[in-house]
């Protein structure tokens, strides 16, 4: 027996009106797959990671506030202890050292933090991968971060050489870890992790202290606040303890670069969940709305006959509902197939960066049950509206013919602005004006996957622009030096000695609290030498901004933190050396898109942290052709921190961009191109659908199959023409919200959308349209021209 | 005009405009098939005005729309002059229809969104030397309805656009297949003027298809069809006008 036999027969017409159909269900369903698609993985892959990261927060002992400071005596330990709110407080030594790695020529980065007396109670305790924590008799054991060992080809056993308060000294690999810290790893100053340049490594305490001098000392200290304290209050009183042992100023998980790397990538996620599933549920809404109109505007005949059998109003209703939830399920399978592939094919990508002991995809139920919810609450809205209308329908009125359909000319026609058309110019003009929501709808829908497209591209667009900025106006040097101590201006002649140098420029960086009104900001300012040639700001038109003698220059998005316009006057708390308090007026406001930057004459920065005229860094410009010799030097120069080469640094950030994006654009891609194929495959099957007996009229008074295919994609292409400027709008609005979105105070992204992006764009919107116009116009080789003679329209 | 073979020419030196030889046409397959046409000889002569008769099913439309072009036979041979439809591509019958044939339905088939004579236009955009769209409408008694929509015009009134539309490009053949089905008798009349008007003034072919005998007392040749055969021909010594009948 046929198991569709067990149907109601309305649930078997239903089955083959949607096979009849299946073109456009398809369509439908894909669109509002891809909505489902999208909140299932980018509130899965949310949810994965956020869950995955408190479990470690909880179970790793994650501290709330971080501090970092010269040097104090252990005794103070106790006292931070004190504090009201404190639940636990570790002290360590974090010192960042320069590495030599073998058959490496440029020095590598490293930060040697000393281990924790237990490890099973210790803040932000390390998860040992394998090995075990060094022995404290043996003064050259390490535990290094996975994410450096795993570039590096690290392995128990391994060695390598670090230079450390001024001595070589040859390390041995004991373990491999990870740390609920160091989640992203990142290196001071740089943009994007660097695994094989910069690495975490933990030794024993008395060991490192022996090395570094810091016997019954710490420089670095985590505190894990009560549940219910102020971590705000808790920040202020170790503030105020610490001022007098070098402390810069504590922090917050809010300024923990790895928690607020995640943070910022949580944010993306949400912005994605709550932007793109809107426009794809709209769209297919209205999809449902013609598609349903349509059926019940053919199926006429048949309702009526329903209800002259007795089927109420409801029963008509809730059988073209059904129509909609259907194509809402089959959307729902899709969407949550092709999300779980996303969410893990992302979280697979996620595992690159951020170094979880474990990380695997999962999506809660609720997920499931929100997007469903969503999906058919949508699509029956769409269909309820069309519905309506065959409510409505007596029977009588239902069973004979429709009315002829009454066309006039339109107001542009009369206005003349078209001019004089050929009559299947009129035919396509007066369908479009004839059935204006349907057609505005078309317009809407092809222009959202236009926009879509638009503020997708415009990415690549974006990274450029801040690409350019950062790299070849904002740091155009090629290598950064930066001292372990304060050094007089003397060490220029140092500095200039070095081989391949052919300009160097010192500089300040000072850590300081920016305070206007009741807003404050910890940020850096960054001391310039007048007219610098390898560091350059720009205002917001794009013109080169002098440094002045004294003011800061801040960046747009500090300006609008701190609520400061050019001439207010802010104070200033230096949190590092002699943290002195001063006022300094807000020069000029500039356009930079990393960090929140301030800058300043070095000598004007010097001044206000009364140190003299000293310097903590140099930019240099080099002779590439001598630059092995350059890094052979600075490996043994004493008093020197780091080093990092510029070069590297763009080619990380341009690799970590191409791929994340990369995969984005594509994701985005498609969808757009889902949306234009559904919107427009729609369009011409409606308008095949109702003008299949005008068309066949016209084969049958001579016109040639691709003469009345013209006629047919005719309409659908004026549409698709016409909603070009709207999308383009709808493309700039979305960009402009996209970048707000997607900015945050670690990266802004600028707004740099080229011409050639909506271009591109409209090239790819407009061939999806031509391709499901294709299909649908395929179909008139299947008209059947006598049938249609001998039945009335 | 009968069934059998015929000379080319007839006594008034008219050419055949159509060949018909050994036509069938099989709808479907096995059990269901359908035989529409068993075997129809016929020659139709041009200039003369011929009206099929034959009760539903008869085949009489089947025929109409295989001398059209709309449909292909499953056996047997057309010629249109001398050129064979029966050889001829899907494309180069598209041609033949655009070229000579004009067609008029019952349901009149006018594009809704086109005026009466955009509708007109429709056809005379695709040849080369037809009749004006204005001057085709008069014709047919419509000079005063040109920019009216079909929506604004009553069935006669639509059935007489469809005849201006059928005959704007000159055709050589005018296959009308049902034309007053859908008519009251006074308007049926009007459309049947001017259809005769045209085979008079114009020179055309006109096969009409009809269940309706009192139209036979128009035709030259009334051609009785039966079971998808010809049953029988035959000629009328005096052709009535159009405004004598009635029904």
């Amino acid at each position: 027996m046929n198991p569709l036999n067990a149907l109601h027969p309305l649930d078997l017409k239903l089955a083959r009106d949607m096979w009849r159909r299946r073109g456009q269900v398809l369509a439908i369903a894909l669109v509002i797959g891809s909505a489902v698609a999208t909140l299932v993985m980018a509130l899965g892959a949310l949810c994965s990671l956020y869950d995955t990261r408190e479990a470690y927060y909880e179970r790793n002992r994650f501290a709330n506030v971080f501090v970092s400071l010269k040097r104090a005596p252990d005794s103070v330990a106790a006292r931070l202890h004190d504090i009201p709110g404190v639940a636990q407080v570790d002290t360590r030594i974090a010192r960042y050292v320069t590495i030599d790695m073998e058959g490496v020529t440029e020095p590598l980065r490293g930060l040697a933090l000393s281990l924790a007396e237990h490890n099973e109670t210790a803040l932000n305790a390390l998860v040992l991968k394998t090995g075990r924590f060094p022995n404290p008799e043996r003064s050259n054991e390490v535990v290094v971060h996975e994410a450096f060992a795993n570039a590096n080809h690290l392995v128990l056993g391994s060695t390598f050489s670090a230079v450390m308060n001024g001595r070589k000294q040859r390390l041995v690999v004991t373990g491999i870890a990870l740390s609920p810290e160091h989640i992203y790893v990142i290196g001071p100053g740089d943009l994007v992790p660097d695994d094989r340049r910069y690495g975490v490594f933990w030794m024993d305490r008395k060991v490192l202290a022996g090395i570094m001098g810091y016997q019954g000392a710490f420089n670095d200290a985590s505190l894990r606040v009560l549940r219910g304290a102020s971590v705000d209050d808790v920040i202020a009183r170790v503030d105020t303890l610490l001022a007098r042992y070098g402390a810069t100023g504590a922090y917050g998980r809010d300024q923990q670069i790895s928690h607020s790397f995640l943070e910022s990538e949580f944010g993306q996620l949400t912005s994605m969940a709550s932007v793109i599933p809107p426009i794809f549920l709209v769209v297919s809404a209205f999809l449902l709305y013609t598609v349903i109109s349509r059926q019940i505007e053919t199926q006429r005949e048949e309702i009526g006959l329903l209800k002259a059998f007795g089927y109420s109003n409801a029963d008509v209703g809730w059988h073209f509902i059904k129509f909609a939830l259907a194509v809402a399920v089959i959307g729902l399978i899709v969407g949550w197939l092709a999300g779980a592939w996303f969410g893990y094919q992302i979280t697979l990508l996620y595992k690159d960066y951020f170094r979880f002991p474990t990380l695997a995809f999962s999506i809660a139920p609720d997920i499931f049950v929100m997007s469903a919810g969503l999906a058919l609450a949508v699509s029956s809205s769409g269909a309820l509206i069309a519905v309506q209308r065959a409510v409505k329908l007596t029977p009588a009125v239902a069973m004979a013919p429709p009315q002829p359909a009454s066309y006039r000319a339109s107001l542009l026609e009369r206005s003349g602005l078209l001019g004089k058309l050929t009559a299947t110019g009129y035919m396509i003009v007066r369908h479009i004006t004839r059935f204006p929501v349907r057609s505005s709808m078309t317009v809407i829908g092809v222009a959202l996957s236009l926009g879509l497209l638009i503020s997708t591209l415009q990415f690549f667009d974006s990274v450029t622009v801040m690409i350019d900025s950062f790299f070849f106006r904002a740091q155009r040097q090629d290598v950064t030096l930066r001292f372990s101590e304060l050094r007089a201006d003397s060490v220029r002649a140092e500095v200039v000695r070095l081989p391949g140098v052919v300009r160097s420029e010192l500089r300040r960086v000072v850590s300081v609290k920016l305070t206007h009104g009741p807003r404050n900001r910890r940020v850096v300012i960054f001391g310039l030498e007048p007219g610098s040639q390898l560091s350059q700001q720009v205002d917001a038109d794009g013109h080169a901004v002098t440094l002045p003698p004294s003011g800061l220059l801040i960046t747009k998005r500090l300006a609008g933190h701190l609520n400061a316009h050019v001439g207010d006057m802010l104070d200033v708390n230096v949190l590092e050396g002699r943290r002195a308090q001063t006022r300094v007026r807000v020069a000029r406001i500039i356009d930079e898109y990393v960090g929140l930057l301030a800058y300043m004459n070095r000598d004007a920065l010097n001044r206000i942290s009364g140190d003299g005229a000293v310097a903590d860094g140099a930019l240099l410009q080099i002779d590439p052709t001598k630059e092995d010799a350059l890094f052979t030097r600075v490996k043994t120069m004493p008093g020197l921190f780091t080093i990092s080469l510029q070069s590297r640094a763009y080619r990380m950030f341009r690799a970590l961009l191409d791929q994340n994006m990369m995969t984005m654009v594509w994701f985005y891609v498609g969808f757009a191109a889902v949306i234009a194929l559904g919107v427009s495959y729609n369009a011409t099957r409606i308008t095949l659908s109702e003008r299949a007996h005008e068309l066949a009229t016209l084969r049958v008074l001579g016109y040639q199959k691709q003469e009345v295919a013209r006629i047919l994609v005719g309409e659908v292409a004026l549409l698709a023409l016409l909603s070009v400027p709207f999308g383009c709008a709808v493309g700039y609005g979305l960009s402009r919200l996209m970048i707000a979105l997607f900015s945050t105070d670690l990266y802004q992204l600028p707004f740099g959308l080229a011409a050639s992006t909506y271009g591109k764009s409209t090239i790819v919107i407009l061939a999806s349209v031509a391709i499901s116009c294709a299909i649908v116009a395929w179909r008139i080789q299947n008209l059947d021209l006598v049938r249609v003679l001998k039945t009335r329209d | 005009m009968d069934g059998s073979s015929n000379p080319d020419t007839t006594e008034e030196g008219r050419h055949v405009a159509f060949r018909v030889r050994g036509l069938t046409k099989v709808y479907g397959t096995g059990a269901a098939a359908v035989h529409a046409l068993r075997g129809v000889d016929l020659d139709l002569h041009e200039g003369e005005l011929i009206v099929l008769l034959g009760p539903s099913g008869s085949g009489k439309s089947t025929l109409l729309n295989i001398l059209g072009a709309l449909d292909r036979p499953t056996s047997g041979t057309i010629h249109f002059r001398d050129r064979e439809l029966t050889a001829a591509s899907e494309r180069e019958l598209t041609v033949f229809r655009r070229r000579h044939v004009g067609f008029i339905f019952q349901f009149y088939n006018l594009i809704p969104s086109l005026t009466a004579r955009e509708n007109v236009a429709l056809v005379t955009e695709l040849v080369d030397k037809p009749m004006p769209p204005d001057e085709a409408l008069r014709l047919v008694g419509l000079g005063d309805r040109l920019n009216h929509f079909p929506a604004q015009l009553s069935g006669g009134e639509q059935q007489r656009v469809a005849v201006a539309r059928a005959v704007a490009k000159r055709p050589e053949v005018l296959l009308c297949d049902e034309p007053t089905g859908a008519l009251d008798s006074a308007t049926g009349v009007r459309v049947l003027e001017a259809l005769a008007d045209i085979n008079q003034t114009l020179g055309t072919t006109t096969v009409v298809i009809t269940h309706n005998a009192s139209i036979a007392g128009m035709a030259d040749h009334v051609i009785h069809f039966g079971n998808g055969r010809v049953v029988s021909v035959e000629t009328n010594a005096t052709k009535r006008k159009a405004s004598e009948l009635s029904w």
